[in-house]
């Protein structure tokens, strides 16, 4: 058992090292990328990769590794502030139902319900759509239905806890309900919610790149790994790494996150 | 786990095999013969396919189902087609029927079915509302006399030989959306609204043998499928190729013939002179540099030194080159100062304009590179994307530079254009652009007989825009088509979008 723990604690520390790296890809984009990634040259057009574009050059002869570097800032970042929106709100909501019940808990619910009643995908395009292009309105259409899986399971572990003794000692201590679920609810359901968003990262990723793809994400010209996709395919024949490393930057990013998140939950449920 | 991750990993076996697999054409061939089925792509596709109403005459002509009194040669002249000739004599013209002409069903063409036509036409088309006003009368069995009123119609020809003049045997017709009777040289067979669409051969056809058997149109809205169909051998031709595809096909010149002539569709710009003053508006006309966007578009865009293909008499005027560093004298002169982030401003306020656009006809690389143009001048930018321009910012006027495509030329002659773009209260006039000197001369334009004399105002009117910098002229698209050797007479020469298959369209 503790061998298998510790085989589990190290799968946690090597996804956690490649998450790690990649969010300070993310970050230090800016400094890595060895040109401008917006700068367009017509003479350097669909330049296969070479000593001096290492992913070479896309349709309007911009650096694709500058690109990709900076669509990695994009795409993580808005991903990871999606995700902590999501679970802020879900949070809150998740607690007052499990907490207060009633027709609080009736009414988020339902609202919750409804938001599940569509498919996640078609219900962003729709709202997307209607907001029109940019990456603020990307992120409200896949946000509008986020926060549900995160309210359901704060709720649930509310509930399982809200009647143990030590909450209702500390409702015989006169605390209030704000007071109780900062202090007492919080802290016990964070994990378990916590984790949950780990694993929500790969899709949301996959979501906003989606989007993107769809041209109903990013405004040209900023880059974003799905919008690089979408406008390099017109000539994957001719050009075709100009499609390669955004998806395989994509593809990487979304197992590590998931490989996270999975290690995590394993190795807890271990414990 | 591992089953996401094996998922995962057949997903990026699949992109690298997709992408590896790209460059071989290869593939089965589709079979060719004399006769046969033409299979090709529509980039577009319709709920119906009535001649008169809205474009849907383009797609009607391009099938070969519907033919106007007259179509357009590969130099953009009208010329005969169901009628033999149109004549002016002031304000009256006459037209002359071809004999013989008759519709797919045996049912001769008759001068009164050409007014009832035209009559139709001019009730469910906003467009041809003013064929309504003019007093068109029958004369003897193929005569037609055309009384327009107090003002001389110089264009008559040219505007009957629009594809939506495309003539209906209105008398037989039971269905107008989905088989309206023409005297095309094919007739439909299956009409799957909004999709694909198969005719095949009018075994009446006038105008003698029509050689194919018939032909599929394939809705395909995308480049991309277009493309790996005409690989596959799934289709046989089609136009409008896109600059990745024309390169795909250059590097197999035995496999694909490519033919590509001047187009008459416009890239060009709107600058709004409520918010843009005289030196930004100039600086910005100064610094677009066309020949390099052109460049970027390889191959199937031609630089546009007027709205009007350069072999055409109405595009002789005159575009300063491009001058950067005049562009930044102009701004500085007006009284920018150039910040240290390389932002030009005033009064505090950093020179950032909104470029509006939409993300079809090469668009979007257009609004990239002007954005970053600009920007090398001094000129910030950002880009808002919508997807239906005529109902925002051509509606609301809401940009600094709005950028559009239509076509410029569709009838041989300039009145169209200037008339859509730069009359007083015209649709496309949305960025303040007025001149009293301009609007004097496009009323002589509309009466002006005289084809010398007709470029020459031409010439003169876009002269004044471009000297107000109310406009920028980007491009101009080539009709390019890609065929499968053996094919042709697939309006490949002619430099508008709305011809298709006719009855010399072969395939060997």
């Amino acid at each position: 058992m503790k061998k298998q723990k510790a085989k589990l604690r190290k799968r946690v520390i090597i996804a956690a090292v490649f998450a790690g790296i990649l969010v300070l890809i993310a970050v230090f984009s800016g400094v890595l990328a060895p040109n401008d990634p917006y700068a367009t040259n017509s003479e350097l057009i669909r330049q296969a990769p070479s000593a001096q574009f290492l992913f070479g050059t896309d349709n309007l002869g911009r650096c694709v590794l500058s690109r990709v570097l900076i669509g990695a800032r994009t795409t993580i970042a808005s991903t990871f502030f999606l995700v902590a929106i999501s679970f802020i709100i879900g949070m809150i909501v998740g607690m007052l139902c499990g907490f207060y019940g009633g027709i609080v808990d009736d009414i988020l619910m339902r609202i919750a319900d409804l938001m599940l009643a569509f498919p996640q995908m078609v219900v962003a395009i729709a709202v997307a759509g209607i907001l029109g292009g940019g990456l603020g309105g990307a992120m409200i259409a896949l946000g509008i239905t986020m926060w549900t899986s995160f309210a359901r399971l704060a709720r649930s572990h509310t509930l399982s806890i809200k009647n143990e003794p030590y909450i209702t000692a500390a409702r015989l201590q006169g605390k209030n309900g704000l007071q109780i679920m900062m202090t007492h609810i919080m802290p016990n359901i964070l994990e378990p919610v916590l984790i949950n968003a780990l694993t929500q990262i790969g899709t949301t990723m996959i979501g906003i790149s989606g989007l993107s793809f769809l041209g109903l994400g990013v405004v040209a010209p900023q880059a974003e790994w799905g919008s690089m996709i979408s406008e390099a395919r017109a000539y994957i024949q001719i050009a075709p790494w100009a499609v390669l490393f955004p998806a395989a930057a994509t593809v990487i990013t979304i197992i590590v996150f998931n490989y996270l998140g999975d290690a995590v939950m394993e190795y807890r449920k271990a414990e | 786990m591992k089953k996401k991750l094996i998922v995962l990993f057949l997903a990026l076996c699949m992109v690298f095999t997709m992408t590896a697999c790209g460059g071989k054409g290869g593939g089965e061939e589709s079979s060719g013969s004399a006769g046969g089925t033409l299979k090709t792509a529509a980039s577009f596709a319709y709920p119906s396919i009535d001649v008169h109403k809205e474009y849907y005459g383009w797609y009607t002509s391009i099938y070969g189902l519907s033919e106007a009194l007259f179509k357009f040669d590969e130099n953009a002249v009208a010329v005969d087609c169901l009628a033999e000739d149109a004549v002016a004599d002031g304000n009256t013209w006459t037209i002359t029927l071809k004999d013989g002409v008759c519709f797919s069903n045996g049912d001769p063409l008759t001068p009164d079915m050409v007014i009832k036509n035209i009559k139709r036409l001019a009730e469910v088309n906003e467009r041809f509302a003013y064929l309504g006003d003019f007093d068109w009368k029958a004369d003897g069995d193929n005569k037609i006399v055309v009384d327009t009123g107090k003002d001389v119609y110089p264009m008559l020809k040219n505007d009957l030989a629009s594809p939506e003049c495309g003539m209906i045997d209105l008398d037989a017709t039971k269905d107008f959306d989905k088989d309206p009777i023409c005297t095309g040289p094919f007739v439909i067979t299956e009409f799957n609204p909004e999709g694909d669409v198969t005719v095949a051969r009018n075994e009446n056809y006038w105008g003698g043998d029509v050689k194919l058997d018939g032909a599929v149109f394939y809705y395909m809205q995308e480049d991309d499928p277009k493309l790996l169909a005409m690989q596959s051998g799934e289709i046989d031709c089609y136009n409008s190729v896109s600059s990745g595809a024309l390169e795909v096909y250059e590097k197999e010149p035995d496999k694909y013939v490519v033919e590509s002539v001047p187009g008459t569709r416009l890239q060009y710009y709107i600058l709004n002179e409520n918010r843009l003053d005289d030196a930004v508006r100039e600086a910005i006309n100064l610094t677009v540099d066309k020949e390099a966007i052109a460049d970027y578009q390889k191959g199937t865009v031609s630089v546009a030194n007027s709205p009007f293909p350069d072999s055409t008499a109405y595009s002789k005027v005159s575009i300063p080159a491009v001058d950067t560093e005049k562009a930044k004298k102009l701004l500085e002169d007006d009284g920018y100062t150039l910040g240290s982030d390389g932002i030009y401003q005033k009064d505090g306020k950093p020179l950032k304009i909104n470029i509006a656009y939409y993300a079809a006809r090469s668009l979007d690389t257009l609004a990239v590179l002007i954005q970053e143009e600009l920007k090398a001048v001094g000129i910030d930018s950002y880009l808002t994307v919508e997807e239906d321009p005529d109902s925002t910012y051509i509606a609301t006027a809401d940009f600094d530079l709005a950028l559009y495509c239509m076509i410029s030329d569709k009838c041989g002659d300039p009145q169209y254009f200037i008339d859509s773009t730069l009359a007083d209260g015209a649709y496309y006039n949305v960025g303040g652009f007025e001149s009293a000197e301009c609007e004097e001369m496009i009323k002589q334009l509309k009466t002006e007989v005289d084809p010398d004399k007709r470029a020459d105002l031409a010439n003169k009117i876009i002269q004044i825009a471009i000297d107000d910098n109310a406009f920028g002229y980007v491009g101009l698209f080539n009709h390019t088509t890609v065929m499968k050797p053996g094919v042709s007479g697939f309006a490949e020469k002619i430099p508008f979008d709305f011809y298709g298959v006719d009855a010399n369209t072969v395939m060997q």
